[in-house]
């Protein structure tokens, strides 16, 4: 343990890995609040392999894979709601489209770009331990973005979420902040590929928040345990990669099922004994 | 009487499936109204076209409230709460506060004014104490008291309820229509219910509805031919006495 504290002083990369883990956790445990409660679980999990498209064109055209990823993440998110709210047809067909058409895109595009195939893995599993400076700083404006979003439209989300027919009787304009969800699922979807990368995105949005929901009573609590528990996780998970020398991605992963699954008995038990 | 709300030749229907049709009907200050009709048969509807949920096919609604508020104060909505997301972390405080939320409602706290109406809303269908606890913890009576609360904030003129009593048990079911009765004194109440049941003691006007609407007045008619007007004669009606 302590060898990992004095590492991380003298590290650049640890440190960067670590601010990358605790940007990840204001957005994933934001964002990840209102997938759970809003059960949207699997547009993330859509969004998330779409984004495989958008890295596949930037590596092709030899721009910053987040930037295509980002614009892959946003137009996905766009299409998801169009589908739902226009054409009023149920998102699983659209989002399964959009999960595969953007791994071929990603996958024909990487092939003909020579010598990218070793980077593509990275996107695929995620390495937090090889963030740049410039990543963080992308990470940095995404999340102000984020915490900008919840604070500002913090009632209207939650009130959408929970009764969307009453939301609309007040005059919130319940599409608007439908769309808005879903860009902040895609933002943070673009933070998280970086992490844990695109595969295992979808656990890091919901376990948490899931576990923050059995302690919570209000969705504000549940945003605040929801960040704690990421940040915890993704520490806890480079720690072990680094101690143990394993993929950061992976471990992360592990750590944030084994809790969740730990936590799910101790509550059976607790309503067992009740 | 002034007359609030006028439905004037009203039709509307889901796709192919007409579920009103060619409806008139006046609500009057401080009407106290029976929607009666069997399940389907458009009572949800009529509500929600009435708040803006629904728009008609055909007709039109007019409303010509009082004051100078604009239209979603003066409507207190009370829908059944099938229609919510169950398990929703939310507390009953902030149920009741989506009563003064509206387009500009930014942040996540209220102000001093919006915290006022709240408290007094919640203390005048008395569920100030359960202000922190979770709206999924509650039962079906205080949910329905909590969602009065809720359409009581703005201070409406008219109250829309969907089966208040649906999931309740028969002495909240009481409590609620007592509650109903006091707060007509100030306010006009529309109710919907799948069966006359206690409200014909309340209520001043019937309508019944079932793809179409015919309205009395309570004491111009017997409840036999209220409800052969709503469920068309399809249903058996037995006068007994029990004996018990």
């Amino acid at each position: 343990m302590s060898d990992f504290i004095t590492n991380i002083f003298e590290q650049q990369f640890l440190q960067n890995a670590i601010i990358a883990g605790l940007l990840s956790s204001i957005a994933c445990g934001m964002t990840g609040t209102f997938v759970v409660v809003k059960r949207i679980s699997y547009v993330g999990g859509g969004i998330a392999h779409a984004v495989m498209g958008g890295i596949g064109a930037a590596f092709y055209w030899n721009i910053n894979p987040l930037y295509g990823a980002l614009i892959f993440a946003v137009i996905s998110g766009l299409l998801i709601g169009l589908v739902r709210l226009k054409l009023k047809e149920n998102e699983d067909t659209i989002i399964s489209a959009l999960w595969s058409i953007g791994m071929a895109i990603g996958i024909i595009l990487a092939y003909l770009t020579p010598g990218y195939n070793v980077d593509l893995i990275t996107f695929l599993f995620g390495n937090i331990l090889l963030v740049d400076s410039q990543s963080i700083l992308i990470l940095l404006v995404v999340d102000v973005v984020i915490i900008s979003f919840t604070f500002i439209f913090f009632r209207q989300i939650i009130y959408t979420s929970f009764d969307k027919e009453y939301a609309f009787v007040r005059g919130i304009k319940v599409d608007i902040i439908y769309y808005l969800m879903l860009i902040m699922v895609a933002l943070t979807v673009v933070i998280l590929v970086q992490t844990v990368g695109l595969i295992l995105v979808i656990s890091l949005l919901t376990l948490p928040s899931a576990i923050a929901r059995i302690f919570s009573n209000s969705v504000l609590k549940m945003i605040i345990v929801s960040v704690l528990l990421v940040s915890v996780f993704i520490i806890s998970g480079i720690y072990f990669s680094f101690s143990f020398n394993i993929p950061a991605g992976a471990t992360i992963i592990l750590v944030a099922g084994m809790v969740y699954f730990l936590t799910l008995l101790a509550s059976y038990f607790r309503i067992l004994s009740k | 009487m002034k007359q609030l709300i006028k439905i004037d030749n009203l039709s509307f229907s889901y796709g192919k499936s007409t579920v009103l049709e060619n409806i008139n009907f006046v609500v009057e200050e401080k009407d106290y109204i029976g929607l009666i009709g069997p399940n389907g048969g458009g009572k949800t509807t009529i509500l929600k076209l009435i708040v803006g949920l629904l728009k008609p096919n055909h007709g039109t609604i007019e409303m010509n409230f009082n004051g100078s508020k604009n239209g979603q104060n003066n409507i207190g909505y009370i829908p059944q709460f099938g229609s919510m997301e169950a398990n929703f972390p939310i507390k009953v405080k902030d149920v009741v506060a989506m009563g003064v939320c509206h387009s500009a409602s930014f942040m996540p706290w209220f102000n001093k004014k919006e915290n006022i109406k709240i408290e007094k809303s919640m203390e005048d269908v008395s569920i100030s104490d359960l202000s922190e606890v979770s709206f999924n913890e509650l039962s079906g009576g205080q949910k329905q008291r909590v969602l009065i609360a809720r359409a009581l904030v703005s201070d409406p003129e008219i109250l829309l309820l969907d089966e208040p009593t649906s999931s309740v048990d028969s002495s909240s079911e009481l409590d609620i229509y007592e509650l109903l009765k006091n707060l007509n004194n100030e306010k006009t109440i529309i109710l919907a219910s799948h069966d006359l049941g206690f409200i014909s003691s309340y209520i001043n006007k019937v309508a019944c509805v079932n793809k179409n609407l015919v309205a009395h007045k309570i004491g111009d008619v017997s409840s036999e031919t209220i409800i052969k007007d709503a469920y068309k004669n399809s249903v058996n009606m037995i006068n007994h006495k029990c004996g018990l």
